[in-house]
Parts: C-alpha cells; sequence; structure tokens
C-alpha cells in the first residue's frame, strides 16, 4: 500500500459520496446519451457510414460528457469548502491529483459500461468487444488526467463553466483522434494492429498528462 | 492558372499581415502611454502623501 | 532616457528592413516560374508561422522559470509571448488561407501543420482568457504558467495525431505544392524577410513586456498609496486589464 493508501482514500471518498447521491454518473449517462439523439437526427447515419462516423459521436459524446463531470466533481468540493479541507490534509498534492483522477475515471467508466451498449443498439455498430473496453479505459485515464488538471484551474477564475471546455478540449484533442480512429479501427472489422499507433498515441498522451499533472498540480492549488 | 488572377490574394495577405501587426503595436503603445501617465500621477501622490509627514 | 533612444533606433532598423525586405520581394525577386506571383506570399507567411511557434517554446521557458524561481519577470514574458503569440499564429492562419485558396482551390485543408497551428492556437487562446478570468496577482500567474507548460508538452503529440490521421484520411486537394529547391536569390529574399519579421516580432514582444511591467508598477504604487491612507484609486488600479485584443 504505502503510497497507494492516500490516493485510494481520496477516490473512495469520492466513490462512497457518489454511492450515495448518484449525482455525476447519472448526469453523466443522461447528457451523454442525449448527444447521441442528437447527432443521429444531425447526421444522417446509414448501415455503411455508421462503423465510421459512429466512433466520432461516441467520442465526442463521452469528452462533453466528461467536462460536466469533471466540473460537477470539483464544483461539489468548492461548494462545501471542501476543497481546503482536502488541501489541509495530510496528502501530498499529487497523491490528492491521483486520486482525484482516479475517482473522476472511474466515474467516466461507469457511465460508459452503460453508454456504450446503448450506442451499439442504437446505431447497430459492432463494438461490444474486448479491445474497446482496453481503448476506452485507455481513453478515459487521459481524459481524467488532463480534465482533473484543468477543473482544478477552473474552480479558481471566474465563469469557470467556460474555462474548462476551452481548456481542455483542445488539450485532449490528440486524444480523442485517436481514441475514434482506434474505435473505428475495430468496429470496421480491422486488426488489432491497424489500430496499435493510435493506441500508442494514446498512451503517451495518458503518461504525459497523468504525470505532468502529478509533477504541476500544486502549483494549480497551493495554499 | 493565370498568375496574374491571383494577386488580389498576394496583396490581401501582405496587407492583413501589416493591418494586424501595426493594429496590436498601436494598441500596445498606447496602452503603455496611458500606464506611464498614471504612474507619474501615482508617484506624486505618494509624494505628497509621504512628504507632510516628514516634515510637519 | 536612454531607454527611449535605444527604442526609436530599434523603430528606425525595423522601418529600414521592412522597406529593403518589400522591396526584394515585390521587385528584386524572380517570380516562381510554378506557383506564380502568389509564392511571393510564402517570404512572409513562412517567417510568421515559425515565429508563432517558436512563441510557445518561448512561453514555456519563461512559464518554467516562473514556477522556479518565483520572479514576476519570468511571468510577464511567458504572458507577453503568449499575447504575440496568438497574433502571429492569428496571422499565419489567416494569410495561410488566403495562400491556400488560390494554390489548392480551397480555404482550409486539415493537413498536420494546419491543424496543430489551428489546435495551439486555441489553447493559448484558452491561456490568455485564464489570466483574464483567474485571480490576479500570483495565483492567477501560476495557474497560467502550468497551462503554458502543458501546451508546449501536448504540441508534438497534437502534430503527430494530426499527422498520423492525415495519412488515415488523404487529402482531397490536389495542386501544385511549394517546390522543394529555393532559388539562390529567393533564399536570400526568404533570408531578409525572416531578419525583418523577427525583428519586428521582438520588438512588439519587448513593448508588450514593459506594458506588463508597467502594470505591476502601477499595482505597486497603488498598494504602497493604500497603505499611507489614502483611499485614493485613481483610474484602473491595481487590475491587471487585458491590454489589448490584438487577436
Amino acid at each position: 500500500m504505502g503510497a497507494l493508501g492516500p490516493i485510494w482514500a481520496i477516490a473512495r471518498k469520492d466513490l462512497l459520496l457518489e454511492v450515495r447521491n448518484r449525482d455525476i454518473v447519472v448526469s453523466l449517462v443522461v447528457f451523454s446519451m442525449l448527444v447521441l439523439i442528437v447527432f443521429n437526427f444531425a447526421i444522417e447515419l446509414t448501415p455503411v457510414n455508421v462503423a465510421v462516423v459512429g466512433p466520432g459521436i461516441l467520442w465526442v459524446a463521452i469528452a462533453f460528457a466528461g467536462v460536466i463531470g469533471l466540473n460537477r466533481s470539483f464544483v461539489l468540493e468548492k461548494e462545501r469548502d471542501a476543497l481546503d479541507g482536502l488541501m489541509l490534509a495530510p496528502v501530498s498534492r499529487d497523491g490528492l491529483f491521483l486520486g482525484k483522477t482516479l475517482g473522476n475515471a472511474i466515474f467516466m467508466l461507469v457511465a460508459q459500461a452503460v453508454l456504450i451498449p446503448v450506442f451499439a443498439a442504437l446505431f447497430d455498430v459492432d463494438i461490444l468487444r474486448f479491445e474497446i473496453g482496453v481503448i476506452a479505459a485507455m481513453t478515459t485515464l487521459g481524459f481524467a488526467g488532463a480534465g482533473t488538471v484543468f477543473a482544478a484551474m477552473a474552480i479558481n477564475t471566474r465563469s469557470r463553466e467556460i474555462m474548462l471546455p476551452v481548456l481542455f478540449l483542445p488539450a485532449i484533442s490528440p486524444l480523442l483522434i485517436a481514441a475514434v480512429e482506434a474505435t473505428a479501427g475495430v468496429a470496421t472489422g480491422g486488426s488489432w494492429g491497424a489500430s496499435s499507433r493510435w493506441i500508442q498515441i494514446i498512451t503517451v498522451f495518458d503518461a504525459v498528462f497523468v504525470v505532468g499533472g502529478a509533477l504541476l498540480f500544486h502549483y494549480v492549488l497551493e495554499d | 492558372m493565370n498568375p496574374n488572377t491571383n494577386l488580389g490574394y498576394l496583396f490581401a495577405i501582405y496587407i492583413i499581415t501589416w493591418a494586424g501587426f501595426f493594429a496590436y503595436m498601436f494598441l500596445v503603445s498606447r496602452r503603455q502611454r496611458d500606464l506611464e501617465r498614471e504612474i507619474r500621477q501615482l508617484r506624486q501622490l505618494v509624494e505628497q502623501k509621504t512628504k507632510p509627514a516628514g516634515n510637519p | 532616457m536612454r531607454d527611449v533612444s535605444a527604442r526609436s533606433a530599434w523603430l528606425v532598423i525595423n522601418a529600414a528592413l521592412m522597406a529593403v525586405s518589400l522591396w526584394m520581394i515585390f521587385l528584386w525577386v524572380p517570380t516562381e516560374a510554378n506557383l506564380g506571383v502568389i509564392q511571393r506570399a510564402l517570404y512572409f507567411h513562412v517567417p510568421v508561422s515559425i515565429i508563432a511557434l517558436g512563441a510557445i517554446i518561448l512561453v514555456a521557458i519563461g512559464s518554467v522559470a516562473f514556477l522556479v524561481s518565483g520572479r514576476p519577470r519570468w511571468d510577464w514574458l511567458a504572458h507577453a509571448s503568449a499575447e504575440t503569440g496568438v497574433l502571429f499564429g492569428g496571422l499565419a492562419l489567416v494569410t495561410g488561407s488566403i495562400w491556400a485558396r488560390p494554390i489548392w482551390n480551397v480555404w482550409w485543408t486539415w493537413d498536420a501543420k494546419l491543424t496543430t497551428t489551428l489546435i495551439l492556437w486555441f489553447i493559448f487562446i484558452g491561456y490568455l482568457m485564464l489570466r483574464a478570468y483567474a485571480p490576479p496577482g500570483r495565483q492567477g500567474a501560476r495557474l497560467s504558467a502550468v497551462v503554458g507548460i502543458i501546451g508546449a508538452i501536448d504540441a508534438p503529440i497534437i502534430y503527430y495525431a494530426a499527422d498520423l490521421w492525415r495519412t488515415a484520411h488523404p487529402s482531397r486537394v490536389t495542386g501544385p505544392g511549394a517546390s522543394g529547391s529555393l532559388e539562390s536569390e529567393m533564399a536570400l529574399t526568404l533570408l531578409v524577410s525572416t531578419i525583418t519579421i523577427v525583428s519586428l516580432y521582438a520588438y512588439v514582444l519587448v513593448e508588450r513586456f514593459r506594458v506588463r511591467r508597467s502594470e505591476a508598477e502601477v499595482a505597486e504604487l497603488s498598494k504602497e498609496l493604500q497603505a499611507s491612507g489614502i483611499p485614493a484609486r485613481r483610474s484602473d488600479g491595481g487590475a491587471p486589464a487585458t491590454a489589448t485584443g490584438g487577436d
């Protein structure tokens, strides 16, 4: 345990809170499904193009919902002045960052566990595979890492609702591109190897943002 | 492709570059001038305030 | 006032460089056979684009140095570089579009360089918005420094992803590209115009830096004044209002 103890303690706190009021996961699921439905009418999907276009819609829904969930996760901390408490807790800033990242990643993954089967059913895309699970988990880690840094920043600014997406969306664009392409590669029946370059990008992004976030987080939340 | 029909694009590129650059330059130097004036006024105020305190 | 005379000398040099490079671009250098007269746009577009990317590195250097040393001047450098970088990036994007229209018959194509420039441009728009919305003083400076560093680290990942995406979705754009080799006259013209643009950039960067320094001085003086008991906040006092909307 050792170093992992505080990280898990922070994540567990968020998870327990979530189990009690189901605030974040429900908003994530409802919002991302609405995005799917809106896209269904905005883009004419045919059995031919759905395997190519569908993954894009799926990941846009996840990314947009992610913004809402991340914002919520820090607004909850701020509203009850819990953030100050957290900063006083005997947890280093990188531990705090990793704990919040883990918690946020789990929320997003739980929402995806609902969203992805619904997506597969609504759009008739062959997507319920092990590979997609791996891609989703890895991408979500990057989303959560980058998102936790930016959400912690945005919470301390005026008009934080706009600050988070403005910082988050361009920064995660390579991750979004890679996730869409890797998912499309698997959905169109391409070999696992065809997606490997994209998986590499996801891996690099995850590593950079999780390590970088942990290193920089004490500048974001300084007392 | 007749090269001469592209002259309009060429001039547009140069005009936009110059206009953008000089507009920015103008705004920055105007702001600097305002700030310098403000600094002078503030300095005077600080001096006025500290002087009577020094010799009553 | 030695400072002032050095700056006016620099302005004179800038004006001379500008005149020389314009003369070379429009009168002296031969027209490129393949692309025609529009190729002359590259003498400006290329240096402006390079500076836009270089500005990001400067923001990152200033940000790292500020976080390590805590000295405000590094923060001023990062801020000045970000704003001028957004200006040059915007110019690079707009002039690139106008260049693409006659050459490729489209205003925009999602190639790796353009895509990366556009996304980075938005990241640094975000940087400037953060500076405007974050609490003034050290906290805002620290937050923006983190964004500046993240932007620079993200840049190669964005480029790699955009490049790979491009090979997966080949362009429908066809037409002559910029030719590989430059005639010696063209190379010389590009060199002179690059020096000109770099000098202009450096000048505007220094000017922007001075504005930041003056803003800090105003804030300092207002604080001093308040401490000495005068409730006067003449005009906008210490608020680090964004000076300009150069974008």
